[in-house]
């Protein structure tokens, strides 16, 4: 019996020179892929950068996809790998970070009445380091601890550790917020 | 609600959708890269340099060492002849791979050529098989040989060519079962979940070393086997043979006996073949030189 084509079928097939299943991965997948770009850049216009960038890329990919691992990891392992890539091009931190007031804007116009939480969310990723936010664009986008220590390469405790950091990085901007 | 929830839930809220001209776009160059990029056009070396460095040996290693009593290649070749290797640094390149060989790894070797999508698994079997056998592929090619370095270790090659985009999976509830062989054999061979199971295909052959996707067996229809080119087929199933057990030299594996390296390089040098794109040639002479000879 067989089902819908999975993504690994897909894969291979893609790797194989099947173009219109490299094209159905890829259009299968690209709206996460897009999102997953936001969720690490805040800025819409960086996140269509980095999406062309993954884009341009994985045909060159293809060749690493053996199908032991996910195609969803190996796709987001892709997409880390290429805003690491992105990060190293830019020259100052202050550029790094700017487009978290797309974000911002994009808040204030979704929902007027959460200016301060957008203020503190804005200033929570601006402070957030780079393998901290990388951790939470995973973990928020429903991947296991596993999984984002399989593409990020490290351990599932390491994984976890960060969670925490994370947690206790958001609550102490919270608190220096309701102080001030 | 804690902080991360409430990180999370604004995330989730602020994530706009693609914009639709930037995403045909992307498409658009994703597609002209890969156009650019197909297999075919990736050198044989370049192909194997990229495999070399994602191979990791233990897994694969583990899963052999259960299975080496038989297996299963597909070394199916296409009109269209690969570059040559010409780079000294092949060798080099030669020289690791088998310094880590596996049966997957042999594979690999043999089976560079641009192929087309074609799956394979390993059948362990505990009788020699002889004439022809049945097995439940769509379209296959299925010879079994005695291996070179035993006469109560067999080889069994079968390819399949399955239509369309998607290959031939398996699953567990399959891989448990008897599976025949054939009626005109008469045996049956039991496919134990340490199948191995090979992908072929234009970027080279890949070990599968978990089952995947659906189930294509579709009861016990049997079909004859059909060999398209019996003549040639069986020298390139001869070759690999030596391949594979040189590959297994390399590890000092203990069911060679004192077959050794040398007797592989004889071996496959009796079976050059026709060896119509050169490619015996040149792991023949990867072989001698990783051999010393």
């Amino acid at each position: 019996m067989r089902m819908t084509t999975s993504d690994t079928e897909l894969a291979k097939a893609a790797a194989s020179g099947d173009g219109a299943a490299f094209a159905s991965l890829l259009a299968r997948h690209y709206d996460r892929l897009f999102a997953f770009c936001f969720r690490i850049t805040g800025s819409r216009s960086e996140a269509e950068d980095l999406t062309q960038d993954i884009c341009a890329a994985l045909p060159a990919k293809l060749s690493s996809f053996d199908g032991r691992a996910a195609v969803t990891t190996w796709l987001y392992r892709v997409a880390v790998n290429a805003a690491h890539d992105q990060r190293r091009k830019r020259t100052t931190y202050s550029k790094a970070t700017a487009g978290w007031g797309d974000w911002e804007r994009a808040r204030v116009a979704d929902n007027a009445d959460a200016d301060d939480q957008i203020s503190w969310l804005h200033a929570a990723m601006n402070q957030l380091p780079d393998d901290l936010r990388d951790t939470l664009a995973l973990v928020f986008d429903e991947m296991t601890h596993a999984q984002a220590a399989e593409i990020l390469g490290v351990s599932e405790g390491t994984i976890s550790w960060r969670i925490s950091q994370a947690k206790k990085a958001l609550r102490a901007i919270h608190d220096k917020e309701e102080q001030g | 609600m804690d902080d991360l929830d409430q990180l999370k839930s604004a995330l989730d809220r602020a994530t706009p959708q693609p914009d639709p001209a930037a995403k045909a776009a992307h498409l658009a160059l994703a597609m002209q890269n890969f156009e650019r990029m197909k297999p075919a056009e990736i050198s044989w070396f370049e192909r194997l340099r990229a495999r070399m460095t994602l191979r990791s040996g233990g897994a694969v290693a583990g899963s052999l060492t259960v299975c080496i009593g038989a297996l299963l290649l597909v070394l199916p070749q296409t009109p269209d002849a690969p570059e040559m290797p010409q780079s000294p640094a092949l060798l080099q390149t030669a020289d690791d791979l088998f310094a880590e060989s596996s049966m997957a790894d042999a594979a690999e070797i043999t089976g560079m050529a641009p192929l087309g999508r074609t799956m394979a698994g390993a059948v362990p079997v505990d009788a020699p098989l002889t004439g022809q056998l049945d097995m439940l592929f769509n379209s296959r090619s299925v010879m079994s040989i005695q291996a070179p370095w035993s006469s109560d270790t067999w080889l069994v090659f079968v390819s399949t060519s399955p239509s369309g985009n998607t290959g031939i999976s398996f699953d567990e509830t399959v891989l448990a079962k008897p599976v025949n062989l054939g009626g005109a054999s008469g045996l049956s061979a039991q496919i134990s979940s340490n199948l191995l199971v090979f992908e072929v295909n234009t970027a080279g052959v890949d070990l599968i070393s978990e089952p995947i996707g659906d189930v294509l067996f579709e009861g016990d229809d049997s079909q004859p086997i059909q060999l398209d080119r019996p003549g040639q087929d069986m020298e390139l199933v001869q070759f690999a043979a030596a391949v594979i057990g040189f590959s297994q030299a390399t590890q000092g594996q203990t069911e060679l006996g004192d077959w050794g390296m040398t007797d592989a390089i004889t071996f496959a040098a009796e079976h050059l073949g026709t060896d119509p794109s050169g490619q015996r040639t040149a792991i023949l002479a990867q072989m001698r030189a990783i051999a010393g000879q």
